[in-house]
């Protein structure tokens, strides 16, 4: 479905992402983990068309940007980090433009609304203005507009930043739904979201995937040390370059 | 689709009180230029000359306030991101932004029309120069509007983009770049003369010599304005 292939972006001289490969399919939950300036957000917006890279290709389905914009960023769902939404129109007008963008019929457009609604439990603020939310409630609006098209693959850039832990466990009851028959990629540097919510996890350190592996793998490899160890370890070495 | 952006962008503007506020700034500049400062009352204004004479410079002060929303608001609330991954293309955006920012401004312009009544009622007007000077008016609209837009897209600060917006359309405008240009130029061959300054395209249309060189002018400076948007805009993306 996803397909990562010698990915590369510069940014003049500093390069942050470095030769990237990897593929994922619908049914897992792939959480990109690093420390700050990793590469992750970069990642995240090369594969949603919003930087283009250096050199390498991304391909869903099979299908580059370049060979058909409109039907590849149409199989994406994206939120950004922060969430940036328009504050001055009301929720229930955000996702209403939303689904004019993606061009939904009127009755797919209800049927996804009511969704969407009773899935991230939105319901009370729909006719609410988006300035005037709370993080939680902006968060989740974000997420509604980023699924409302039924998207294969949801991306989402720190979604549990800034959440109660109420909220965290309702947004990630979700995303494990929702990873049942799409593919959700996630972007943190919380490891317990990572240990909570992932198939496989992909570690990023200096722009280049140092890991791929599993939650289960890496305690593993921990031991008792745990996992902050575990992460200290591999995004502090001396060496360690090379994809496991 | 560009249609639901273009939508967008326009009720953005009326969410807040800023529409009403540059429309009644609108109303009450021209009034004031034409009635006190241009000669409406003193002479048979059958084209309403002296209304349409002064509408470049008052749209080139208003309209920087509808561009810098286009884009430097976008680049400030980082709602940019959601916009450039949205699958639309982006000379459908750069479209459906300059759109709605010209159809406010259009808005604007149709505050005219109760005087326009008013004076057909007293005069019997030249419709046809009539037609040519809202043509000419609605041309430059979009050239500065497509300015206004360009200018917004380089910079994430709305007040910048006013400021350059506001600066920009008064010099494009305010100054005879073309004549200035063929000036420093040898055998120029002497009809070339005004063809590339705003103010003489302009006056074709008041003075109701409708030619294609000067709708020329206002449509290719403005397609080269959104040219130039949709670069700043595309530099990061494929398409």
């Amino acid at each position: 479905m996803l397909e990562v292939k010698n990915l590369v972006k510069k940014f003049d001289d500093f390069t942050a992402l470095d030769n990237v490969n990897f593929s994922a399919e619908a049914g897992e939950i792939i959480t990109l983990l690093g420390p700050n300036g990793a590469g992750k957000s970069t990642l995240i917006r090369c594969i949603c068309g919003y930087l283009k890279q250096n050199s390498g290709n991304i391909y869903i389905n099979k299908n580059t940007l370049e060979d058909n914009f409109e039907k590849y960023l149409s199989k994406i769902g994206y939120m950004p980090e922060n969430t940036p939404l328009y504050g001055e129109m009301k929720v229930f007008e955000y996702l209403q433009f939303i689904s004019g963008i993606y061009k939904l019929k009127k009755d797919d457009f209800v049927q996804n609304l009511q969704l969407v609604i009773e899935k991230l439990e939105i319901s009370s603020v729909l006719k609410q203005k988006i300035s005037t939310l709370s993080k939680g409630y902006r968060r989740r609006v974000g997420i509604a507009a980023a699924i409302l098209h039924k998207p294969d693959i949801l991306i989402l850039d720190e979604p549990t930043e800034g959440l109660d832990p109420n909220q965290k466990i309702t947004l990630r009851n979700f995303l494990i739904e929702y990873s049942k028959t799409h593919l959700v990629f996630i972007s943190t540097h919380l490891l317990e979201e990572a240990e909570a919510l992932s198939s496989r996890i992909l570690i990023l350190n200096h722009g280049k995937l140092i890991k791929d592996t599993t939650a289960k793998e890496m305690k593993i490899e921990a031991q008792d040390k745990g996992l902050s160890d575990l992460f200290y370890k591999l995004t502090n070495p001396d060496g360690v370059t090379n994809v496991e | 689709m560009w249609s639901s952006i273009y939508k967008r962008d326009l009720m953005s503007f009326f969410y807040g009180s800023s529409a009403y506020f540059v429309f009644a700034v609108y109303v009450l500049i021209s009034m004031i230029l034409a009635f006190f400062w241009g000669t409406y009352f003193f002479s048979a204004n059958q084209s309403m000359y002296s209304y349409f004479s002064y509408q470049p410079q008052i749209f080139a002060i208003l309209i920087p306030i509808i561009t810098m929303r286009s884009w430097a608001e976008e680049h400030k609330n980082g709602t940019v991101e959601n916009l450039l991954t949205f699958p639309v293309s982006g000379l459908k955006i750069v479209t459906a932004k300059f759109l709605a920012a010209c159809t406010i401004s259009f808005v604007m312009l149709a505050f005219s029309i109760p005087l326009l009544i008013t004076t057909a009622i007293y005069l019997d007007m030249d419709w046809g120069n009539i037609i040519s000077s809202y043509l000419g008016t609605i041309l430059a609209i979009m050239f500065i509007t497509a300015v206004g837009c360009f200018v917004s897209s380089i910079t994430s600060l709305p007040i910048v983009a006013y400021l350059s917006g506001l600066i920009s359309g008064l010099l494009l405008i305010g100054i005879n770049w073309g004549s200035i240009i063929i000036s420093k130029m040898d055998n120029v061959p002497f009809y070339l003369n005004g063809v590339l300054d705003f103010s003489s395209n302009y006056r074709d249309f008041l003075t109701g010599q409708l030619n294609i060189a000067s709708m020329f002018y206002f449509v290719s400076a403005t397609i080269l304005f959104l040219f130039f948007n949709w670069l700043v805009i595309c530099d990061r993306r494929i398409r």
